[in-house]
């Protein structure tokens, strides 16, 4: 049996699987190259990264695991700074650390001992931030939600959505991770001076993990 | 034959040719991609093996280092004439004028940690040739109670007869009290409490001088 046999004139270079495979390369390769230059563009983009800088807000507000919270607010700050005179006058005598080190221990025995309250008392306190921020548009709130990790998620998200009912969007919010220890093994608590963006000087509660 | 033997290899020529420029596409958006690459920080190219760690280190974010609780304006305390005080008399400028239209009256007076103004009728009141409106005003002045934030001296010029300042208050010499804290700032408010002389001829800030 002859098998036919092709001739040499016939032969010629099979391209198409070829030309398809670069055609697919190119595409590739065009489009890395729009993500990798999107990325370098991304990288001039003035988005502010997350630091490490002290979480600024006017309600702190730390879930505890046993189901109570820690609320700090401005009337916290007020009562700190009466707490600050006070052991000023008192323990003039004493050196300027040893006087910050009794300052901050006193700070927060009572910043703990005054303002951690039952779990029921939590629904209370939002209506109270609600009603306020419903009665003054122009007002902004900002809440820093501090949370343990064995919180349950939904008790997080029920806050929130408490945030997010605000009648003029008012109520700005933040969450982090964090514990109660972390307060009470606060290095420094101190009262600081500090103008705000209207020029007016406000009396701010600075506590440092 | 040799006409279509031509005609296939011309074709594969161009074939070839598109081939090529294919490739040096490819080789320019490779290595393009290559330079892109290789701008980049280590990190968003390469994975360190430094990140293959069994615990995730908790991401910067603002609160976990510390927190800053914004608190209440700190309101600045004026420094005035405490208008709540029972005793408290107006100085009838209108009146005293009617009686010496030239009257020149200076007062030293110590404004006490309590905000009460004391002064010696006698020796603190200088005015001669002026003393009945001297005493007049004496009389008032004695009234006059302020906020308790300053203390010290405080010196009172009432010029009657100028066209210009009528009454000058000299507050050099008035220092905050101790017990006030340092955050709030005390400002001169309202020093005096007349009837009938405009603020315009009123000089809070001045220097009065009297010889001893």
């Amino acid at each position: 049996m002859a098998f036919r046999t092709q001739k040499d004139d016939f032969r010629k270079v099979q391209l198409v699987s070829l030309i398809d495979m670069i055609f697919i390369l190119l595409v590739f390769f065009m489009v890395t190259v729009t993500v990798v230059r999107l990325t370098i563009k991304e990288q001039k983009l003035p988005v502010p990264t997350p630091v490490s800088e002290r979480g600024r807000a006017q309600i702190v507000i730390q879930l505890l695991n046993n189901g109570e919270f820690l609320w700090l607010d401005d009337r916290a700050t007020t009562l700190i700074s009466k707490v600050m005179d006070t052991i000023e006058k008192r323990f003039s005598y004493l050196s300027p650390s040893e006087l910050n080190q009794k300052k901050t221990k006193e700070a927060l025995r009572i910043l703990l001992k005054k303002n951690i309250f039952p779990g029921d008392q939590m629904e209370e306190k939002l209506n109270q931030l609600l009603k306020k921020a419903n009665s003054d548009p122009s007002s902004n709130y900002f809440v820093l939600l501090r949370s343990p990790d064995e919180i349950p998620y939904y008790k997080i998200i029920n806050i929130i959505q408490k945030f997010n009912s605000a009648k003029y969007q008012n109520i700005l919010y933040g969450c982090v991770g964090g514990t109660l220890n972390d307060i009470k093994n606060s290095k420094n608590v101190k009262v600081v001076i500090e103008r705000d963006r209207n020029g007016r000087r406000r009396e701010n509660l600075q506590i440092d993990f | 034959m040799a006409n279509f033997q031509e005609n296939n290899r011309n074709k594969t020529k161009i074939r070839l040719i598109y081939l090529v420029v294919f490739l040096v596409l490819l080789l320019f958006f490779y290595s393009v991609r290559i330079i892109l690459l290789h701008r980049l920080p280590p990190d968003n190219s390469v994975i360190p093996l430094a990140a293959i760690e069994e615990k995730i280190s908790i991401p910067p974010r603002p609160g976990v280092e510390g927190i800053m609780i914004t608190g209440p304006v700190v309101k600045d305390l004026i420094f005035q004439i405490d208008t709540k005080t029972s005793q408290l008399r107006k100085l009838n400028w209108n009146r005293i004028e009617m009686i010496d239209k030239t009257a020149d009256v200076k007062i030293r007076a110590s404004v006490l940690r309590n905000g009460e103004l004391e002064f010696n009728p006698i020796t603190d009141v200088i005015s001669p040739g002026h003393s009945y409106a001297g005493n007049e005003i004496a009389k008032v002045i004695k009234t006059w109670k302020y906020v308790p934030y300053k203390h010290g001296r405080i010196y009172f010029w009432f010029n009657f007869p100028s066209s210009g300042v009528k009454l000058t208050v000299d507050t050099h010499e008035l220092v905050r009290n101790e017990e006030i804290p340092k955050r709030y700032f005390v400002r001169n408010g309202l020093l005096f409490y007349i009837d009938g002389l405009s603020l315009s001829k009123v000089n809070q800030a001045g220097r009065v001088f009297i010889g001893e």
